[in-house]
């Protein structure tokens, strides 16, 4: 039989070969493409904030880096890498199992060098995460990662609230790169602010910390928009963001920050710094 | 040291004698660590720890009443901007299992306590009957729930550390739960 089968020269092989490829090809797909419930959840997610409109592979145009095992589940560092030229005008950031799934929202001003953007993060539970590129042709481009992190948007903020919100709305700017006219300049803006989500219990209380985070925040340069940023209360305590600027000459870099009980944070930075 | 032991071969000689106790006394530090590593393991004194396996043969075995302790479902804050989408994510469990979230809380109030009481008189049947306690992976909630049971004299208490997600990721199937909360908290303190 065996004999005979091998003596049977191509059309059997061929079955073979492209059961093998079959067999393969389902290995690369299960391996691609997340198992069922996670599937499911981001079918709901992307359903309810994009509708219908498609998206498409972001490979070439997005990357999103993460630990794949977060250290501390409530101040996950990630990194949103954008391809030169590429022209994206805003990024989306959702974190598939926390409560309010889109983290983040940037949109890029005139005045912006959109190529890395970096943010500290709240995760609930074991998730995906998907950073989403629109360009402005209006097209959504999107890059997937899974990451193991548990717990953390009920971690306590790690002081007592009166600790917590002392200084709140108090700013400061690190220049990444030295700072050359007409030359992109990364920098990290930082925000005290205890960014609390309502799920944090006060440990002496037993009561539940009210919400109180930022939502919004606007940064300009000699008044032309860099970026702005819709965000809640996924942003860790004290939020980070590093961001890019294209800065024509010396100026103000301004920061207006509001958070969701309404109290406003303004910050100006002379650029460049006294200290560079 | 070791840039002056590469520097010359005599140095290296002489310097022998205390590589070799800097060697011995690594070995030494390195089985003591092997020896200390099941004490550091997950322990639960009065009661037993599984693990994934352990588990399912339990459960196919004994029909144990099994315990989710993990926290309620969020409850919206408020200032959440209209266009946010607050969806917080559907909680599984293992299939069959209670979900009494809150139950494993460091300081439960006395109410809270003695419902819990109550609710696990009303599910075991008879303090022989074995008790599962899990929540999600690295969640201390569970422990504290199935150190009460010990507490209470049930006599078979069992404490499933990986949670939900080792139970996930070893492919097992779960379900859709739907938390059982005392009727005074079923909406959390703002």
């Amino acid at each position: 039989m065996a004999m005979m089968r091998c003596a049977t020269p191509a059309p059997g092989r061929e079955v073979i070969k492209i059961l093998l490829f079959a067999v393969a090809l389902l290995g690369l797909v299960a391996t691609l493409a997340p198992p069922p419930a996670r599937a499911r959840r981001w079918h709901a997610l992307s359903e309810t904030i994009f509708g219908n409109r498609p998206l498409l592979d972001g490979s070439g145009t997005i990357s999103l880096d993460a630990p794949y095992r977060a250290l501390d589940a409530a101040l996950v560092p990630i990194q949103i890498t954008l391809a030169e030229g590429r022209n994206v005008k805003s990024v989306y950031l959702i974190i598939d199992e926390n409560p309010a799934p889109l983290a983040a929202r940037i949109t890029f001003g005139p005045d912006a060098a959109p190529h890395e953007l970096k943010l500290r993060v709240r995760v609930n539970d074991y998730t995906d995460m998907q950073a989403v590129a629109e360009t402005a042709d209006g097209k959504l481009y999107m890059t997937r990662r899974f990451i193991k992190a548990s717990g953390g948007c009920s971690a306590p903020v790690g002081e007592d609230n009166a600790a917590a919100l002392a200084g709140i709305g108090r700013m400061k700017l690190n220049l990444l790169q030295p700072f050359t006219a007409d030359s992109p300049l990364e920098a990290q803006l930082l925000i005290r602010h205890p960014n609390f989500n309502g799920m944090q219990m006060n440990q002496l209380t037993r009561l539940y910390t009210p919400a109180r985070f930022i939502d919004k925040a606007d940064i300009t340069y000699n008044s032309n928009l860099v970026l702005h940023m819709d965000s809640d209360i996924s942003l860790s305590t004290n939020p980070a963001i590093t961001f890019g600027l294209v800065p024509h000459g010396p100026g103000t870099l301004e920061v207006v920050a509001h958070d969701s009980q309404g109290t406003v944070f303004r910050h100006s930075f002379a650029l460049p710094l006294a200290s560079d | 040291m070791t840039a002056r032991a590469r520097s010359s071969v005599t140095a290296s000689r002489s310097l022998w004698p205390a590589i070799e106790m800097n060697l011995r006394l690594t070995a030494a530090a390195l089985l003591l660590l092997l020896a200390a590593a099941p004490a550091e393991m997950a322990k639960l004194p009065g009661g037993t720890v599984l693990d994934t396996p352990a588990l399912e043969a339990l459960i196919a075995a004994e029909h144990p009443v099994l315990i989710d302790v993990a926290p309620p479902p969020p409850r919206k804050p408020a200032g959440l901007a209209a266009g946010t989408p607050w969806m917080p994510a559907p909680h599984d469990d293992i299939p069959g299992s209670v979900w009494l979230p809150s139950v494993g809380q460091s300081m439960p109030t006395a109410a809270l306590a003695s419902w819990f009481r109550a609710r696990l008189a009303a599910f075991a049947g008879s303090p022989d009957r074995p008790l599962v306690f899990y929540c999600h992976i690295h969640c201390k909630l569970s422990l504290n729930a199935a150190e009460r049971a010990i507490g209470d004299g049930y006599s078979y208490v069992y404490w499933y550390p990986p949670g939900i997600e080792g139970w996930t990721e070893a492919g097992e199937p779960t379900a859709l739960a739907k938390p059982l909360q005392p009727a005074d908290n079923q909406e959390r303190k703002p």
